[in-house]
């Protein structure tokens, strides 16, 4: 099993974050400020036409605007490895007790998703439900499946986006995902009775932890999770998670009232 | 597409579309253009709240130059 230093110590070597490069919104925006001055001042000392003048002046602003944008505007590189380092705790404590099933998005208590992860292949559905309602313990046993029971880093994302019990699965999917964390571009939601299909265009949350990955999903999808257990108030779980060049394909099983 | 994509397609149009607006019907006062563009900035910026690395420049000089032509209409 390796030690949590080994694991942030990976994470460091691997983390190839560069800022003194210069991204793409600073080159076309600059590029753009520049390009429309010269087009300004030329047209209004030489041609004197005001309206090329004025349409100079809006490129200058456009690109001046496209400057000031960000290139990763969320999650700034500090939260993003505070949020990594907080996954290495739940990735150990799924290595310690040698979780492997798929982990059951509870529906939200207090605000908060908590995650149930049956420690045994065999488990009766009954046993999911009597969790959603059992104290939360980190090793719990309902109706005689132990299993355990840990907060993902993003457990209250619902509530602290404010998500209304009135906006559908896919509006609040996309709200969380595209507004509220700018974790992806685009978001598609299909639901076909107790399974949800979901298209995730240009996820920009990513994990190297490879129980955390394979037991509560990747970052990306860990949140949808959270996300879906609120808004349906049933537990989910992701039962298949496929990435197709810069998509990431997701099926959400939805446990059903027993 | 992301806030930030947004706000730049967006402003894009709308900047675009009023010099093109403000020429076709033969306005030929720098001041009415400078003027809508910082009104249309504005706008942009309230309606979709783009995140930036520094504070807003744009504004402030749009701002600025805004309060200028008015107090000069103003005396």
């Amino acid at each position: 099993m390796p030690s949590i230093l080994d694991l942030i110590g990976e994470r460091r070597d691997s983390g190839s974050r560069s800022t003194s490069k210069i991204d793409a919104y600073t080159l076309v925006g600059v590029s753009f400020a520049v390009i429309g001055e010269l087009f300004a001042l030329s047209f209004y000392l030489i041609v004197k036409s005001i309206p090329l003048t004025a349409l100079g002046i809006a490129i200058s602003v456009v690109g001046v605007s496209i400057a000031m944008i960000p290139q990763s505007p969320v999650p700034v590189d500090a939260i993003r490895d505070m949020v990594e380092e907080a996954c290495i705790n739940v990735e150990l404590v799924l290595e310690a007790y040698d979780a492997s099933e798929k982990a059951w998005y509870m529906p939200a208590r207090d605000g908060r998703v908590c995650c149930f992860i049956p420690l045994d292949a065999e488990y009766k559905t009954e046993a999911v439900w009597a969790a959603s309602r059992a104290p939360v313990e980190l090793l719990t046993e309902p109706m005689g499946t132990r299993g355990l029971m840990v907060y993902p880093p993003w457990s209250d994302v619902a509530r602290l986006s404010q998500l209304s019990d009135e906006d559908g699965l896919e509006d609040s999917m996309a709200y969380v995902l595209i507004d509220f964390l700018e974790a992806a571009e685009n978001v598609k939601v299909q639901k076909e009775g107790d399974r949800i299909k979901v298209s995730i265009g240009n996820p920009r949350l990513r994990l190297e932890l490879l129980r955390f990955n394979s037991v509560l999903g990747s970052p990306t999808v860990s949140v949808l999770g959270c996300v879906a257990a609120t808004v349906l108030k049933s537990p989910v779980r992701i039962s298949e998670e496929m990435v197709e060049d810069k998509n990431l394909k997701v099926n959400f099983e939805v446990l059903s009232h027993g | 597409m992301d806030r930030q994509k947004r706000f730049a397609l967006v402003l894009c149009g709308l900047e675009m579309a009023t010099v093109v607006s403000l020429a076709a019907i033969g306005e030929a006062n720098l001041e009415v253009y400078v003027s809508l563009i910082a009104v249309s900035y504005f706008t942009t910026s309230a309606l979709i709240h783009p995140r930036r690395r520094w504070f807003d420049v744009v504004g402030v000089v749009l701002f600025i130059s805004l309060g200028y032509i008015v107090a000069r209409k103003m005396l």
